[in-house]
């Protein structure tokens, strides 16, 4: 398995930097949908974010890519005063897992990098999911005590527990496979033969 | 006067420990203890602008939640501004990590607290970039309209794709010029880096950690009370 270099990891950076941009923008664009807009949110997100995976798959395809680009996002959430600690672990969690699935070189195929994309995403939005249906009060106390209204929240628990929120997770699974295929539409003919032949 | 020159890890330490704040104290008291400490510390550090920007779009924030949450159609606007009302004097105080430190200062600072140098350099590249962003947004529509394109909503994929990919080749391109420039700079050096600025923590910076975790203190007897 091949290491990472300062130049992979320059890129991933700036890429991360491009990725943070869409994921804001992906946040303002799903606000009219309310709580079920929050809840698949990360799926919008990947879905205008495919075309970075599959352009980091290409150009680095080494083992750490996923990890280090969401540890950046992390991070940077964090120093912008919106981190959340069950967030970041199951991003973190979600990110190592599409390593292993998508990060062996740079010539995986498209439906695996779709399948790490997948991952990725879900641990995102595993976020909201998990602590709504296993540490549901606690979860919802501090998101009041955050601004949120209760009956906001109760919406919210209601989209991102239960059934709905297996749901979700599906949802948000198929947006970032869809967006990783919308990256290669988008990108196979800029890229060389080489780099998309494993298609 | 002299203005207050605050290391910038302290800015971070306090953006990261301030939102998990909320699990703790009551959210009114840590939002308006927040709004105020970032207000202090933006005048005491001499930036003004900054200080009114945060001020205006706060309370602009709240007057729209004021105006929508009473509104079954648009309270989701106000359920959206409620949320990210409270992160906005930590965005304040990132922002001047943005534009008060260099990239020699963050990378001095970060370094202070012993994590990995990899998520150092890609933290302060990341942080850098994505100020810069909106040049790069102007310079594809100035090639755009070079070539007669224009972004439409009839097409959504191919105006996304005249948006997304002149921006993952520039930032291909964009890695390489930094990566020969960290090269040069000694970037790859196993051995401890020395600066031009050497961010050390000062009584000052102890001072307003100080002001900060009194704050927080505040917040849990008034939780009390």
């Amino acid at each position: 398995m091949k290491k990472l270099k300062i130049k992979d990891v320059i890129m991933i950076a700036l890429l991360s930097a491009l990725y943070m941009i869409l994921y804001m923008l992906s946040m303002v664009l799903i606000t009219p949908l309310g709580p079920f807009g929050h809840s698949i949110g990360s799926g919008l997100c990947a879905l205008l974010t495919g075309s970075i995976f599959f352009f980091i798959s290409r150009k680095i395809g080494k083992f750490g890519q996923f990890t280090i680009m969401q540890a950046i996002v992390m991070l940077l959430f964090g120093i912008m005063g919106a981190g959340y600690l069950p967030w970041f672990i199951t991003s973190m969690i979600g990110s190592l897992i599409a390593d292993f699935i998508g990060s062996r070189n740079n010539r995986t195929s498209v439906f695996i990098i779709a399948l790490a994309s997948g991952v990725f995403h879900v641990g995102q939005a595993l976020g909201a999911i998990i602590p709504s249906m296993f540490f549901m009060e606690s979860y919802r106390s501090e998101w009041i005590s955050r601004g949120q209204t209760p009956e906001a929240m109760d919406e919210m628990i209601k989209y991102t527990s239960g059934i709905m929120g297996v749901i979700a997770t599906i949802i948000v699974f198929a947006l970032s496979v869809a967006g990783v295929y919308l990256g290669y539409a988008i990108l196979r003919k800029h890229l060389d033969k080489k780099d998309v032949v494993m298609a | 006067m002299k203005v207050l020159k605050v290391n910038p890890v302290v800015l971070i330490i306090i953006n990261i420990i301030a939102p998990s704040m909320y699990v703790f104290l009551n959210g009114k008291y840590l939002q308006v203890f927040l709004l105020i400490f970032a207000g202090a510390l933006l005048a005491l550090m001499g930036r003004f602008k900054s200080l009114i920007a945060m001020l205006a779009v706060y309370f602009s924030m709240m007057a729209i939640y004021t105006v929508t949450v009473g509104s079954d159609k648009f309270k989701f606007i106000a359920l959206f501004f409620i949320v990210l009302v409270q992160s906005v004097p930590c965005l304040s105080l990132a922002s001047i990590l943005v534009r008060k430190y260099n990239s020699a200062q963050l990378l001095s600072a970060l370094e202070t607290i012993h994590i990995p140098r990899v998520l150092v350099i890609a933290i302060t590249i990341t942080l850098k970039y994505i100020p810069t962003f909106k040049r790069e947004f102007s310079y594809i529509l100035e090639s755009m309209r070079l070539r007669g394109i224009s972004f439409t909503w009839k097409h959504p994929i191919k105006s996304f794709q005249y948006f997304i990919v002149p921006q993952l080749f520039r930032c291909a391109a964009l890695a390489e010029e930094v990566t020969a420039a960290g090269y040069v700079k000694g970037i790859d050096v196993p051995t401890k880096r020395t600066s031009f600025f050497e961010e050390k923590i000062r009584i000052l910076d102890i001072a307003v950690l100080f002001v900060f975790v009194i704050g927080l203190a505040g917040g849990f007897l008034w939780k009390q009370i």
